[in-house]
């Protein structure tokens, strides 16, 4: 028998409930005294409504207000004998029960403005009443929804949708049995109006764990008309680690049509690195040429990061791949590992004449990012580069922004001697950057005695 | 003289009566500076953990602090600090021994002592208020449900106290009925969102759960209609089912 614990001394209830995003809406709630005939009345009528009696609720809490106007309760019962008439009017398609309705709301808006009744939610059931009234060709309500959803915002045209949001709550404490066929019923409604709905849905068809939920999943992810609701869906397919997902990933990937989907599946592959056929569908996006370039650099990227494609693999690419732009994001991939081996790669690219001269210079950026670096090979392929400005500069820039001691004396070097004026200024200008003594010496004897430079 | 001395006698016997006579009320009322202190006797299923946390054991339910360690069974032992006359601060611990009490009631009826520390709550908030009604809650032989009832209905009593009063009528065996009667007579929604979760956790009860939904459909406070779903799907009950389904696919 599960045991239920609750906290005798700290009675932690309702924060639990606020935790899940339950809160209190702090709205004055009506009060029913004892003997008065109105309050009788008015509490038989809640009663009737509880029982699903509507009709006999509409009447009592008609006489309420016909009979007893200035009463404390007459507010409610105006709202309340508009809710039951509203319910009878949208079950029964009668449409005199819904133009009551809206009387008695109406009637409630304008002589009981300041009454709670009015200023909560009376507002939110007329809507309603509007609704159904529309929705049983009455041509007015029709006009004034379609004015007021042209100038309102969408989450006031979705009516009923708090309430629903409010019940996928009550799902979450359900067991998977109970609350799955629900959320399938939930993701079928394809209305705009339950984007919020149906991402809820998928978010908690994840957490319920049940056997079916990754097919369920990848439904969604295919054929959701929503980006988001898609996009979630195929987040959480990434994070249920089964056999099954990376399957239905990897035709997401492949055969889907949105490019921030195939990302998400892009992603949601990298997070089961694991397993061989995630692995294999993230190199087969980074080659594929079909892809666009934004879904290939992430497939580079996840490679990198992820630790899945070795340096073998990304020089493979590097030479097939004829998109510049994918080259750099290769040599980022490939920086990131941080090995001697991929650095030296990189320093050779950047060596490499026949090589594109942006790809060179982001080669020798990507070369000294983090870890150590062979000065020995940046202060030869600086020499190397001579009559390539551009190349030059980039390492003095490298060289200006490292640490070591050797890149300050290399830079010394350039600076004294190089026999490019413009590689001797680019030189001194880091120099000048530096907190050393030796660069306030070398900058006295630049002004004193220039000739013995 | 002797007569005289025997009027003053019996004077003083008319002024003092004995302590078993007098109400707990009037025994700690003699206390304007100090600490009260008295005992009685628990429900059965109540005991404390090594850190003195409190544990209430019965059917297939516990409430308190769950900790795996043994649980000691011993009287209900409270402690009302005193000031100016007025009960300022009220401490429940289960078994323990009081030494430096001002004043020691020593055992008295768990009836009375729940009645009493219920009276208490309508007035002190916070831990003491609830540590009276938890003393009152676990109190053996009293049924909570009058004074639980009324401490309710006071407007004027602290709402901390009031939403405690709402959680041990649910716990308590008063019936079902009862609890769902209650519910007319909440006027503020924090309440009636408390009364959501007392009837929740009636559990197996199909009345609690037609109530439940009940005020997941009815209940005029979005906030509290809230509760009552978030609730409800805890029933595990196949009238909620349909409910939701109701809600989330008509």
């Amino acid at each position: 028998m599960r045991k239920v614990v609750l906290c005798i001394l700290c009675f932690a209830a309702p924060a639990v409930a606020q935790a899940q995003g339950v809160r209190a809406a702090p709205v004055a709630a009506f009060s029913i005294p004892g003997e008065d005939p109105a309050d009788s009345l008015f509490r038989l009528g809640r009663q009737a409504i509880t029982d699903n009696d509507y009709r006999r609720a509409a009447t009592l809490l008609g006489q309420v207000t016909s009979k007893y106007p200035t009463a404390s309760v007459a507010a409610d019962a105006f709202y309340w004998r508009a809710w039951a008439l509203y319910h009878i009017g949208r079950d029964q398609h009668t449409k005199g029960d819904l133009d009551e309705a809206l009387k008695s709301i109406d009637k409630l808006q304008s002589s009981y403005a300041k009454s709670s009744a009015a200023t909560t939610d009376a507002a939110s059931l007329r809507a309603q009443i509007r609704n159904a009234q529309a929705d049983l060709g009455d041509a007015g309500a029709s006009q004034e929804l379609h004015r007021e959803a042209k100038g309102v915002t969408q989450g006031k045209t979705c009516s009923g949708m708090d309430t629903r949001l409010a019940a996928m709550d009550g799902l979450l404490n359900m067991s998977a049995d109970e609350a799955v066929p629900i959320l399938n019923d939930v993701l079928k409604q394809r209305d705009p109006c339950w984007v919020e709905l149906r991402k809820k849905a998928v978010w908690l068809l994840a957490q319920k764990r049940a056997s079916d939920a990754v097919s369920v999943l990848l439904g969604v992810a295919r054929s959701d008309p929503s980006n988001e609701v898609r996009s979630d869906a195929i987040f959480w397919l990434g994070s249920s680690h089964s056999a099954a997902a990376v399957t239905a990933l990897d035709s997401v990937l492949f055969s889907g049509a949105d490019d921030e989907v195939r990302k998400n599946a892009i992603f949601a592959l990298s997070q089961q690195k694991q397993d061989d056929r995630a692995r294999a569908a993230l190199r087969r996006a980074a080659e594929d040429e079909h892809l666009s370039r934004d879904v290939r650099n992430d497939a580079i990227f996840h490679l990198g990061q992820a630790g899945i494609a070795d340096l073998d693999y990304f020089k493979a690419l590097f030479l097939k791949t004829k998109d510049i732009e994918l080259k750099k994001n290769i040599m980022f991939a490939v920086s990131q590992t941080k090995l001697p081996t991929s650095k030296a790669w990189l320093i050779d690219i950047a060596r490499n004449k026949s090589v594109d001269i942006d790809l060179r210079k982001d080669a020798i950026f990507d070369a000294a990012q983090g870890g150590a670096i062979d000065f020995a090979q940046l202060s030869s392929l600086y020499d190397e580069s001579k009559g390539e400005g551009e190349m030059q500069d980039q390492v003095i820039w490298v060289l200006s922004q490292r640490k070591e001691p050797a890149a300050l004396d290399k830079l010394f070097d350039i600076a004294k001697h190089d026999p490019n004026v413009e590689r001797k200024k680019q030189a001194m200008f880091w120099l000048g950057q530096k907190n050393d003594p030796r660069v306030k010496q070398l900058l006295r004897d630049i002004i004193l005695k220039p000739d013995s430079l | 003289m002797i007569r005289i001395l025997a009027l003053a006698a019996a004077a003083l016997m008319v002024a003092a009566p004995p302590a078993s006579a007098q109400s707990i009320a009037d025994r700690v009322g003699a206390v304007r500076e100090g600490t009260v202190a008295m005992r009685f006797r628990p429900r059965p299923g109540v005991c404390a953990n090594e850190d003195g946390g409190l544990r209430w054991i019965r059917n297939d339910r516990m409430n308190g602090d769950w900790n795996p360690g043994p649980c000691v069974a011993g009287p209900a032992v409270v402690t009302i600090s005193r000031a100016s006359g007025d009960a300022v601060s009220v401490r429940l611990r289960i078994g323990v021994r009081l030494s430096d009490a001002t004043a020691d009631l020593g055992e008295v009826p768990s009836r009375e002592a729940a009645a009493y520390l219920t009276s208490l709550a309508h007035h002190i908030g916070g831990r003491s208020g609830n540590d009276a009604l938890v003393a009152a809650a676990i109190a053996d032989d009293y049924d909570v449900w009058p004074d639980f009832r009324r401490l309710v209905l006071d407007a004027d009593a602290p709402m901390q106290s009031r939403e405690q009063a709402v959680f041990w009528i649910g716990q308590s065996e008063t019936p079902i009925s009862n609890l769902i009667a209650l519910y007319d007579d909440l006027s503020s929604p924090h309440l009636r969102e408390q009364f959501a979760f007392a009837l929740s956790q009636r559990r197996g009860d199909d009345q609690a759960v037609d109530k439940l939904i009940d005020i997941a459909k009815h209940d005029r406070d979005a906030g509290v209609r809230k509760q009552a779903m978030f609730w409800l799907g805890q029933t595990h009950s196949p009238k909620a089912t349909q409910f939701f389904r109701d809600v989330l696919t008509r």
